[in-house]
């Protein structure tokens, strides 16, 4: 009898979750976040490789965080999840003896693979397609004591997207998720406020300025307006090492976008006069020039294959 | 200008050219169409998408989202060349409330009319009335422009049975309730401000008092700004 009853307990259950999960789908593409802690961090060029190379992946962000206090911040990061405590007290142990250092990499799933899982009371919805990323890598990097691989990964993802949320408002991005949907007619990065007001013309890029960054003889990192042809992204076409340096000092701190030397690789194959077309650079005007906020890689390639004019969005500036 | 309205028409999904003219698709320079779609953000992709293709090199193109409503420009030299206004309900009406299922029912019962090589839709007649009445309605006392609208409905009037519009008025549409609005100048029971009441005895008074008087008088209100 309780054997019947707790069957049908289940299947309520599970049915209810599942038409919860399509109900509530309001795309179908999913937010996710990885993070891999600091014993996961000589591994990080493999994961986004991985990544790139997934055509249901689309990386948005990846931020590394250093500093933090380590059993308050690994606490903080577990405290959303759902399964039972004594798995996760034991999952975090190892975590919190680890030097302060994770990199959170926030990414688009366009193609989510949720089920329920788990028993109740701790049965919660998890893409299947993310779990199977995390445990390749787990299986692959997890320390291992005595040939048997251990509970201390070096990858931890979110199983579902309320997640995601909270961790990106636990990084400091009081809207959560919110901040990767715009209802803009191109593609703008979640770091550029949209306003609903723009005008699109086709610029000289001889007119557009990046903003490179650069750290002074005190080591202190800014910002300054170069022309396209002076930027380590168009240097790095002929010499890739000079934008591969450029990446390697600032990425994942000041670079947060999804920046790699394969992706660049691959738009200076690509039809670039077919990729403006699509997706123009974004800037805001000044006085004297346009500033690139985002689409330098796209006007440096443009530049390198002899286009003179390309598509800009300009923003009216507040 | 060689820009090809019903291209740009056509590549909305659903939608419906609203107050056509007698000269559609000609429009006048700086003119504006009016295009009622199901889902303004989508359009204005759609539209963008389409002017990167194939006017991003010619034209420039601005675009501001309202509340109610989109303006997409396409400009040259700095003048505009036509306005593409998209709305998606009629919210931004003031005088007349329109129900929301009034944009759903322009949609659903659109007409569809080649135009120059190209299908494009408009509402119904009696929608169109309807739209033209309402636009009167709203702006006749600002805009005297909008006559034509009133015209046009009493012209087509004959071809459409009255009761049949009248019906469909009364379908889709209700009059905002003027609600009472507190004076913020009224200051006493019996209507006069404070000043006004004070002014029969003011102006009694000798020059040498009011002139210190009226200095009190502006500096306490500029200190204390009416609401």
């Amino acid at each position: 009898m309780v054997y019947i009853i707790q069957k049908t307990v289940n299947l309520i259950i599970k049915y209810s979750m599942s038409s919860c999960i399509f109900g509530r789908l309001p795309s179908i593409s999913r937010y996710h976040c990885i993070i891999l802690w600091s014993h996961g961090l000589p591994y990080a060029d493999e994961v986004v490789s991985a990544l790139e190379d997934d055509p249901d992946f689309d990386i948005i962000m990846l931020r590394i965080e250093r500093g933090f206090s380590v059993p308050k911040f690994v606490d903080a990061v577990y405290a959303c999840d759902t399964v039972p405590l004594q798995h996760l007290t034991d999952k975090n142990k190892y975590l919190k003896i680890l030097p302060a250092e994770a990199l959170f990499i926030f990414i688009k799933n366009n193609a989510p693979d949720e089920v329920p899982a788990g028993a109740p009371p701790f049965r919660k919805v998890q893409c299947r397609k993310m779990v199977a990323f995390k445990q390749f890598f787990r299986e692959k990097y997890n320390p291992r004591v005595n040939g048997e691989l251990t509970h201390d990964h070096v990858i931890h993802a979110t199983d579902y997207e309320s997640q995601t949320d909270y961790l990106l408002k636990l990084l400091g991005y009081a809207e959560g998720i919110r901040i990767f949907e715009t209802r803009a007619p191109i593609y703008v990065p979640y770091h550029i406020q949209w306003t609903g007001q723009y005008r699109i013309e086709s610029l000289p890029l001889t007119s557009l300025r990046a903003s490179i960054l650069f750290r002074d003889n005190e080591g202190v990192v800014t910002t300054k307006p170069v022309e396209i042809q002076e930027t380590p992204h168009f240097v790095g076409i002929a010499n890739p090492e000079v934008y591969a340096n450029y990446l390697a000092e600032f990425r994942y701190i000041y670079l947060c976008d999804h920046y790699s030397l394969k992706k660049f690789a691959l738009l200076q194959q690509s039809d670039i006069a077919d990729v403006v077309t699509s997706n123009p650079v974004l800037t805001v005007q000044s006085d004297t020039h346009y500033t690139i906020l985002d689409g330098v890689h796209r006007a440096c390639v443009a530049m390198a294959v002899g286009i003179q004019k390309i598509s800009a969005v300009i923003f009216h500036e507040h | 200008m060689n820009i090809n309205i019903p291209e740009y028409l056509s590549l909305f999904d659903n939608y419906a050219v609203l107050k056509k003219t007698d000269v559609f698709p000609a429009i006048p320079l700086g003119g504006d169409i009016d295009v009622l779609v199901e889902d303004r953000a989508y359009a204005e992709k759609l539209l963008v998408e389409h002017f990167l293709r194939s006017d991003a090199g010619t034209y420039t193109l601005s675009a501001e989202q309202r509340d109610y409503h989109t303006h997409i420009d396409l400009l040259r030299e700095g003048k505009i060349l036509i306005r593409f206004d998209l709305i998606d309900s009629f919210d931004f009406l003031r005088k007349i409330h329109v129900k929301h299922s009034f944009a759903t029912h322009v949609l659903t019962n659109k007409v569809g009319e080649t135009v120059e090589g190209k299908t494009l839709f408009f509402p119904s007649p009696l929608d169109d009335m309807l739209i033209r009445y309402l636009e009167y309605i709203e702006y006749f006392e600002t805009i005297p422009t909008k006559q034509k609208h009133l015209d046009y409905v009493l012209a087509h009037g004959e071809a459409t049975p009255w009761p049949y519009f009248i019906s469909h008025v009364h379908r889709f549409t209700k009059l905002a309730h003027d609600e009472y609005v507190e004076n913020p100048h009224k200051y006493s029971v019996s209507g006069k401000g404070l000043r006004q009441l004070l002014d029969p005895v003011i102006r009694r008074l000798p020059s040498n008092v009011k002139s210190p008087l009226k200095k009190i008088y502006l500096a306490m209100r500029s200190a204390f700004p009416k609401a």
